[in-house]
């Protein structure tokens, strides 16, 4: 017990570190490492995954609003679509057995992959969305595409939230983030709940990860600025081609 | 899409919910500190009493988005009328996922 705790403590440590150097919610790194490394189910891994969301969420968040950097209308408006979105898929996802999950997640860390890999020029996903014409209408469905992500693979949505807020938006980068990482809070708590409700969530375990998440944010925080961010973007892309592999390896096995 | 430019004084509403989110955290890694030290003081005796506060830190992070929702709708609800219903929205759509999860 106490070595899994401790596995979990440091999970959570190379979540949080990874989460605030790069700007990602800590679930893409949190939900692999849980099921592939610390044994835990993929369902018992989402909803920790959320609570660990949840918890740096908060301790940012709410510094974020009292320094008045969340733009709160355009928050709220769009969380009640996520908040919608992880509802539906956090129901969903109990229903839904294991395999085909690991080999979505699969898809979407590559996806993640190839839109972090430095590169001279914009990434896909920035240079689609900065041509939108049909702003709120965009907004509002990727809040949605953002919640079903959250509630059904256990990650923040931040990924998705950042670049729309601040490309089809218009909200300056750092007004973005702060808005997404008040918005990904609230997102997850929604898909949380229903995983807590059906009992999917052991709350030792949740502690020993989302303390571990906390933990590993503070000093990545305060002395990230010193790394080269393009060595960092280029080994936490490795990092998630290297974990897609492994969850699909895990998808074939259990087939 | 509304914008904080458009609506002053909002900054009340938003030092609010900062605040809430803030104690419900703070709450949150005081409990997990208890747990830590029953945990290291009567490990032996009583293993239970170190989960049941585990359980009560976890569901205070779960719920602290939720306490601060409250705090905006309430704040919001004399000169923010939209904003106040869209936060009471968010945290009916939660209930009911929640009552439906049951």
């Amino acid at each position: 017990m106490n070595q899994q705790l401790l596995s979990l403590f440091v999970i959570g440590l190379a979540a949080g570190g990874f989460g605030a150097l790069l700007g990602v919610g800590g679930g893409l790194i949190i939900v692999p490492a849980l099921s592939l490394l610390a044994g835990l189910s993929l369902h018992a891994a989402i909803g920790t995954s959320l609570v660990c969301i949840c918890a740096s969420s908060a301790a940012s968040a709410s510094v974020y609003l009292r320094r008045g950097r969340v733009e709160l209308p355009t928050a709220m408006e769009l969380q009640l679509f996520s908040v919608t979105g992880a509802v539906i898929a956090g129901l969903t996802a109990g229903f839904i057995p294991s395999t085909p999950l690991y080999f979505v997640f699969a898809i979407l860390l590559a996806a993640v992959a190839a839109q972090m890999w430095p590169a001279s020029s914009a990434g896909w996903l920035e240079r689609r969305l900065a041509l939108v014409s049909a702003r709120d209408t965009v907004a509002r469905g990727a809040s949605v595409g953002a919640g079903l992500l959250s509630g059904l693979l256990g990650v923040g949505g931040g990924i998705l939230n950042t670049p729309v807020l601040h490309l089809v938006l218009g909200l300056r980068f750092e007004r973005a983030a702060a808005t997404s990482s008040y918005m990904i809070g609230m997102t997850a708590a929604a898909g949380a709940l229903v995983y807590l409700v059906r009992g999917d969530i052991r709350p030792g375990l949740v502690t020993a990860a989302m303390v571990g998440t906390l933990v590993g944010a503070v000093p990545a925080a305060m002395g990230g600025h010193r790394l080269s961010a393009r060595w960092l973007r280029m080994a936490f892309a490795a990092l998630l081609v290297f974990v897609a592999f492994q969850m699909i390896r895990r998808g074939i096995s259990e087939l | 899409m509304a914008s904080a430019n458009s609506e002053p004084g909002l900054e009340a509403v938003e030092r609010r919910a900062g605040t809430l989110l803030g104690l419900m955290a703070g709450a949150a890694v005081a409990c997990v500190g208890a747990g830590l030290i029953v945990h290291g003081v009567v490990s032996t005796s009583d293993a239970a009493w170190p989960e049941r506060l585990f359980g009560l830190a976890t569901t205070l992070v779960v719920l602290a988005p939720l306490v601060s929702l409250v705090g905006t709708a309430l704040g919001a609800l004399r000169g923010h009328r939209r904003l106040a219903l869209l936060a009471a929205a968010t945290l009916g759509v939660t209930l009911v996922g929640m009552a439906l999860a049951r």
